[in-house]
């Protein structure tokens, strides 16, 4: 009876054993699916971090901390205006000589260099007499963006002015390579 | 195990906040510096007030009284109390008008603080430094009615380095 009893116990105790061993089974299957996924999400995480700090760290630098504008030039427009109201040695306006004629006479060419020739340590201005027929375009001209001067992409932008519906001239602003 | 899976998300939501936090005040905690664009519009309103319809006003070539120029081109160099900057001015410009030719000057007066040309001065002398103002200089052509040619000059600079520049 003694011996029954003892073979019970050690029954129980194994069953319980068996069970408990059972039930955290189950419990860490559970949670090996969650870590995994949780631990991966980590990795990806840091690695999000860590490119987002280094790229910061790159392309940041405290000193040269300035804002930049698409470069619109007020001044250069009234130079412009200014050299077409300006008058040449017949008495004309230079809008109306330009007008009338199918080139840039010399005169004008001069006078428009010597306007024209602000040479900055930022950018070069200068004029370009393209006088002759284009379309017109809707393009906003003083917005800078990539012109091609001869073989050379640079930043810039080419600025025409309109004497009449097909006839213009041409500033052109440029930005040296950075 | 309950409490390691606890510790360790309040670890990554440490190193998430963490680097937010970072990557904010590394982007926002330096100033941006718009010296350039406001000195560019000062010398935009300075040219449109002398040359308001395509041609220059011919009262600024003239007899014309200089003290009234910053009113009558309602120019207001009143900046807020930091660092003391109502007491001392941050901003000065010069205004040239001279004739295109002959190079005769008809106007030239400076307005504001002086003393942020003199570190304009130094810096064309290529003294630099960090804490320098921003200062420049244009030049651009232009006519009165009467079809007289004039080179209109103007440098502007502007301090206020404290809260442009690290």
């Amino acid at each position: 009876m003694k011996k029954m009893l003892t073979n019970n116990r050690a029954q129980e105790k194994d069953f319980s054993k068996k069970n408990h061993h059972v039930d955290f089974f189950v419990n860490k299957k559970a949670q090996v699916g969650e870590t995994t996924t949780w631990l991966v999400a980590t990795l990806i995480i840091l690695f999000i971090i860590t490119m987002a700090i280094f790229s910061l760290k790159l392309g940041f630098n405290p000193s040269e901390n300035k804002i930049r504008f698409s470069y619109y030039d007020s001044l250069v427009q009234k130079s412009s205006m200014s050299f077409l109201l300006s008058k040449s040695a017949d008495g004309q306006k230079v809008f109306d000589v330009l007008r009338n004629s199918e080139a840039m006479n010399p005169e004008e060419e001069k006078l428009g260099s010597q306007i024209f020739s602000e040479k900055k340590d930022d950018f070069y201005l200068f004029i370009t007499f393209d006088v002759g027929t284009g379309i017109l375009s809707s393009l906003s001209n003083y917005l800078t963006k990539d012109v091609l001067r001869g073989d050379v992409m640079i930043k810039g932008f080419d600025q025409r002015i309109f004497i009449s519906e097909n006839k213009f001239f041409k500033l052109g602003l440029y930005f040296p390579n950075d | 195990m309950d409490k390691i899976i606890s510790v360790y998300w309040f670890a990554v939501l440490l190193i998430v906040a963490g680097a937010v936090v970072y990557m904010v005040s590394s982007f926002y905690g330096n100033p941006y510096d718009i010296r350039d664009y406001e000195t560019q519009t000062l010398i935009s309103h300075v040219a449109e007030c002398v040359i308001p319809n395509n041609y220059l006003d011919k009262k600024f070539v003239s007899e014309y009284e200089s003290e009234n120029f910053l009113s009558d081109c309602r120019i207001n160099f009143a900046t807020e109390s930091d660092f003391g900057w109502d007491a001392t001015g941050q901003y000065f410009f010069n205004l040239k008008i001279q004739d295109f030719n002959s190079g005769e000057s008809f106007f030239d007066n400076s307005f504001g603080n002086l003393n942020i040309n003199d570190l304009c001065t130094l810096q064309k002398n290529e003294i630099t430094g960090e804490k320098l103002p921003f200062c420049l200089e244009r030049k651009f052509y232009s006519v009165d009615s009467d079809g007289t040619q004039y080179l209109v000059i103007i440098n502007a600079a502007i301090d206020k380095n404290e809260k442009n520049v690290n």
